[in-house]
């Protein structure tokens, strides 16, 4: 399992002055220089009847469902766009898509 | 140095092989199939150390010639008409990333009718796309473009594609002797076809870069606004190139447009490309009716040459005012006028404004999806009225860069 820290928003720091940005739009790779979930305005909430199927994982089109311990499932912040995909599909009706408490 | 005897496309195949790209990729249409064919030829003998990609479109030439860019070597397609419509997409994906790629196009007309034939309304479609522009007049100046525009692309102020521009059949397919120069000469002229470690818009497995990334609002607008910015710039570079250029071959232009029986001229025309050598040649016959007529050529559409074509028109270096001018293009914007005629007079409002009109400032925002708010129309209503009041503006203002311009 991937470290989760690493999967963190480092924001991008705008210089005053444009020509201080750079050339391309380019910057090193690994990391997201703005939040991609800034719409959202669910959040699925995994609940304790969950079995860890994982069918949750491989249903979201942001891949912003991680595997944790004993491949139990959990959220990224950062990239949920809340669009309840994972509670619609999983067969234990584990998921609860509650209003966003996460910004 | 040696003079041979070459179509405007052999022109453009040398210059291409003598500048050294790494990556040829291009699909052929007429009227351009014989740089292809050359090229390919050059490369089958050795005489381009080149890789030749087949492509199944001008989509996939431009987007294959991107990733090679990305990958940090210099490159070059070339098409015509349909294909380059065809590639539209990958025209503002490369200038916006920002790759030094060089493209020949060779002008020729749109369908529907169908006809092969060559008009300059395939480039001058595409002229907002982010890309400098150049035409050429002869095979000769071909050749010099095509070398002289890798040196201007892959300068770290300027960083953006260029195309150059050849009349369909009239300048592609008809021969010339050219001045074909030695490779240790162009070798001396241009930087290497590798660019460095690190070049902007690059990467490689030791420095994995998330390239082409999304910016939201605003952030949008910041890199658009630097676009614009260093393409008005470059033609600094432009100039700097055609002098050293000259200098190093003993040959060419310097600057962005040129003139011919100018400075005297009371009629002038405005034209770009081959057509050019035409109106020189009927301006000589006038001269000698009397008739002071004369010619300013657009060597350069993007960036637009306001300056020089204000200062061949109004400088002080003229003898007689210009009575009319006329702008001669391949080119119509339905529904308006010809595209260049567009562009043209555009520049000459600012030197109307200096007299009886008033003030006309472009306020260029919601790039990108960036807000336009009430206070920021305010804002644009309070420059206006400072304009009105004689202080001196910038034409072109992007919201959100006010610092910045």
């Amino acid at each position: 399992m991937a470290d989760q820290s690493d999967w963190k928003v480092r924001p991008f720091q705008r210089p005053k002055n444009p020509q201080d940005w750079p050339l391309t739009p380019q910057c090193e790779s690994g990391y997201l220089a703005t939040s991609n979930s800034g719409w959202r305005t669910l959040w699925p909430q995994i609940l304790d009847n969950c079995n860890s199927c994982g069918l949750c994982f491989v249903y979201c089109p942001d891949g912003a469902i991680a595997k944790g311990e004993n491949d139990f499932p959990y959220v990224l912040a950062d990239w949920c766009k809340g669009c309840g995909l994972c509670a619609k599909e999983c067969p234990k009706d584990a998921i609860r898509m509650n209003e966003d408490d996460q910004k | 140095m040696s003079v041979q005897f070459l179509s405007g496309n052999e022109a453009v195949a040398h210059g291409v092989r003598l500048s050294r790209p790494r990556v040829v990729a291009a699909y052929p249409i007429t009227p351009q199939t014989v740089v292809v064919e050359r090229l390919a030829e050059m490369v089958e003998d050795g005489d381009l150390a080149a890789e030749f990609v087949h492509v199944e479109s001008e989509h996939s030439a431009l987007a294959l010639v991107m990733g090679s860019a990305a990958m940090g070597v210099r490159t070059f397609t070339a098409t015509s008409s349909q294909g380059l419509l065809y590639m539209a997409e990958c025209l503002y994906y490369t200038a916006g990333g920002r790759w030094p790629i060089v493209m020949m196009n060779a002008n020729r007309a749109l369908a529907l009718p169908w006809n092969i034939y060559g008009d300059q309304s395939d480039s001058l479609a595409l002229i907002s796309s982010g890309w400098i522009q150049s035409y050429a007049e002869t095979a000769q100046e071909a050749l010099d473009l095509v070398i002289q525009s890798y040196a201007i692309a892959e300068d770290l102020r300027v960083r953006t594609p260029v195309l150059v521009n050849l009349d369909g059949f009239v300048l592609t397919h008809t021969y010339e002797p050219v001045d074909v120069p030695e490779q240790e000469q162009v070798d001396a002229f241009l930087p290497s076809p590798d660019f460095p470690v690190g070049y902007p818009g690059t990467f490689n497995q030791e420095n994995p870069q998330s390239l082409a990334i999304t910016a939201g609002p605003g952030d949008y607008t910041v890199f658009k606004f630097k676009q614009h910015q260093d393409m008005v710039a470059a033609a600094g570079p432009i100039r700097e190139v055609d002098e050293r250029f000259i200098q190093h071959f003993g040959r060419g232009v310097a600057g962005l447009t040129e003139g011919y029986q100018l400075d005297d001229a009371e009629l002038v025309i405005v034209t770009l490309g081959s057509i050019a050598g035409t109106v020189r040649t009927v301006v000589d016959e006038l001269r000698t009716e009397g008739v002071k007529a004369g010619l300013l050529r657009l060597r350069y559409l993007r960036p637009f040459p306001t300056a020089e074509v204000l200062a061949g028109l109004f400088g002080p270096q003229r003898s007689a005012k210009v009575a009319a001018i006329g702008i001669l293009e391949k080119d119509i914007s339905f529904g308006h006028q010809g595209t260049v005629s567009l562009e043209v007079k555009a520049a000459l409002y600012e030197a109307a404004t200096q007299g009886a009109l008033p003030p006309a400032i472009n306020f260029v925002a919601g790039l990108g999806g960036q807000e336009i708010g009430l206070a920021d129309i305010r804002r644009f209503f309070t420059a206006l009225a400072e304009a009105a009041q004689g202080q001196q503006k910038p034409l072109v203002q992007f919201l959100g860069m006010e610092h910045a311009q």
